[in-house]
């Protein structure tokens, strides 16, 4: 491994704090001075000894100061490693509403405590979408794929899965994705909308073009073509290129076409246009090229005047 | 939990010592240089110094250069640098306050140039005068607020307060104020902030 070796001053040590403390001093312009004060005072807790931070935190939380102040006292709370601190969050999540509640849910995440985290299910299961994303927000920033993916089998609600699958392609957890394709399909079902758009935000080429090659249901392979353009990588690209060619109906190529046009492959759509012999396609696939606002274009419309096409 | 007691378990350690002699020399500086002097040291102030930094911990002292630019190079090898008193360096250039900083006497220092020593420097007197250079520039400001935390409580505590207190006082710098307090870890920092919070 690697060795970062040099001398730091101790006052760049220092610095290092201020900045961090400064970088959270705006949006303050409306708050009283006492206000002001109170949440740099707040801030500056991250650096005290947890014994010293955690009781004025939890006099925050706990008494009647605005929500701006609560939430600065629940990041200090997310860094104490001590039960009472983990308890007052989960209080916060539990007993508050609107942008407090989220926030401490967010704040969970960032602090990671396993039996905290654990406790969000239930937050998952009996709350509203914006708490529900809450739930997921803190899972991802804990990097926890299982806890998604648990969460994702164990709902009843559609909308919740659709949230819960969503996280999981932010995630880039294909493998999660793909057993709960497995799963769908083992119990009768097949890929959702929602797995499907997974899997191209996870980037999960592999999956994508498997259901793009599967003619059995035509919505789905036509979701699956145009999230390969979603993936807009070289392999995307290429595997779009080669639906396109072997297309076996008019749907199929405009699902590949409008793929290529989501990845902004204009190269490709060129290529394509160039290839082609059929005047009605060009026509498409040149109308494709102009609503991109490609630069290509102009190689073929100068080609169009000089009489080479 | 990175954030969390890094600078605290490294740099500052738990202390009580008392202010100094009461009356001392005013302090003063004039022309262009560096200048010295010895003061006790609070918590934060008995073992600043240039450290080494390793895979993001810090692994020892080795003191430091001034009057380098903006980086303080390392000067020689570890060294213990842990002690009751410290020393302040003031750099003047073109007839203004430049540079403040705050080390512990355990820390080898070397600068380029001569250091004028500043004599029989209380406690009291280094705290007004940095209190002064908190009217100077910003960074000057936070270079005086950091060297004034350094000193022994209770009177660092009271010089921070006093500038937290000071409506008077550019609103950035009452808040380093209120950092450096958080940081002196002293029982009347924090009955302080908790009355702050009433």
């Amino acid at each position: 491994m690697k060795t970062f070796s040099r001398t730091i001053p101790f006052k760049a040590l220092a610095a290092t704090a201020l900045i961090a403390f400064a970088t959270q001093a705006p949006a303050q312009s409306e708050a009283s001075d006492v206000e002001k004060l109170r949440i740099a005072a707040v801030e500056a807790l991250i650096s005290a000894p947890p014994e010293r931070a955690l009781p004025l935190a939890r006099k925050v939380v706990e008494g009647n100061y605005s929500d701006e102040l609560k939430e600065k006292a629940l990041f200090v709370l997310s860094q104490i490693e001590d039960p009472e601190a983990q308890e007052l969050i989960l209080a916060t999540a539990r007993n508050s509403s609107g942008d407090l509640q989220e926030e401490a849910i967010r704040m969970i995440g960032i602090g990671g405590n396993p039996d905290t985290m654990a406790q969000l299910r239930s937050l998952f299961a009996e709350g509203d979408d914006d708490v529900r994303d809450a739930v997921l927000e803190a899972y991802i920033i804990a990097d926890d794929e299982e806890s998604v993916y648990q969460l994702a089998l164990e709902t009843h609600d559609e909308e919740a899965f659709a949230q819960a699958v969503e996280a999981l392609g932010v995630m880039g957890a294909h493998d999660k994705l793909r057993q709960l394709r497995d799963q769908a399909i083992s119990t009768g079902g097949e890929a959702s909308e929602a797995l499907i758009e997974a899997y191209a935000i996870s980037g999960d080429l592999e999956s994508l073009r498997a259901l793009a090659l599967e003619t059995s249901d035509p919505k789905q392979q036509k979701q699956a073509i145009e999230g390969l353009g979603i993936i807009g990588s070289e392999q995307a690209d290429a595997a779009l290129v080669e639906i396109y060619r072997s297309a076996a109906n008019e749907d199929v190529r405009e699902a590949a076409i409008e793929g290529l046009m989501i990845s902004g492959n204009d190269t490709a759509m060129l290529e394509l246009y160039r290839a082609s012999n059929e005047a009605s396609e060009k026509r498409m696939l040149l109308e494709y090229l102009v609503n991109m606002g490609s630069e290509e274009v102009w190689q073929v419309i100068d080609q169009a005047l000089e009489g080479d096409e | 939990m990175a954030p969390r007691g890094w600078i605290a378990s490294s740099l500052w350690l738990l202390c009580a010592t008392l202010a100094g002699p009461l009356a001392a020399a005013e302090i003063t500086v004039g022309d262009d240089g560096w200048y010295r002097w010895d003061v006790a040291a609070g918590a934060g102030g008995r073992d600043a110094c240039c450290y080494e930094f390793r895979g993001g911990k810090i692994t020892g002292a080795v003191g430091c250069r001034l009057g380098h630019g903006e980086h303080d190079l390392a000067a020689t090898g570890n060294c213990e640098v842990g002690s009751d008193s410290m020393q302040v360096f003031v750099e003047v250039k073109n007839g203004r306050v430049r540079d403040i900083r705050a080390l512990s006497s355990g820390c080898p220092v070397s600068i380029a140039g001569d250091v004028r020593a500043v004599d029989d420097v209380s406690t009291a007197d280094s705290i007004a005068w940095l209190i002064a250079q908190v009217d100077g520039s910003p960074r000057v400001a936070e270079d005086a607020i950091m060297a004034l935390s350094f000193h022994t409580e209770p009177a660092a505590v009271e010089a921070l307060v006093g500038l937290v207190e000071d409506t008077a006082r550019r609103h950035d710098a009452r808040e380093q104020a209120l950092f450096w307090l958080v940081q002196t870890e002293s029982d009347e920092a924090f009955a302080y902030l908790d009355r702050l919070l009433d």
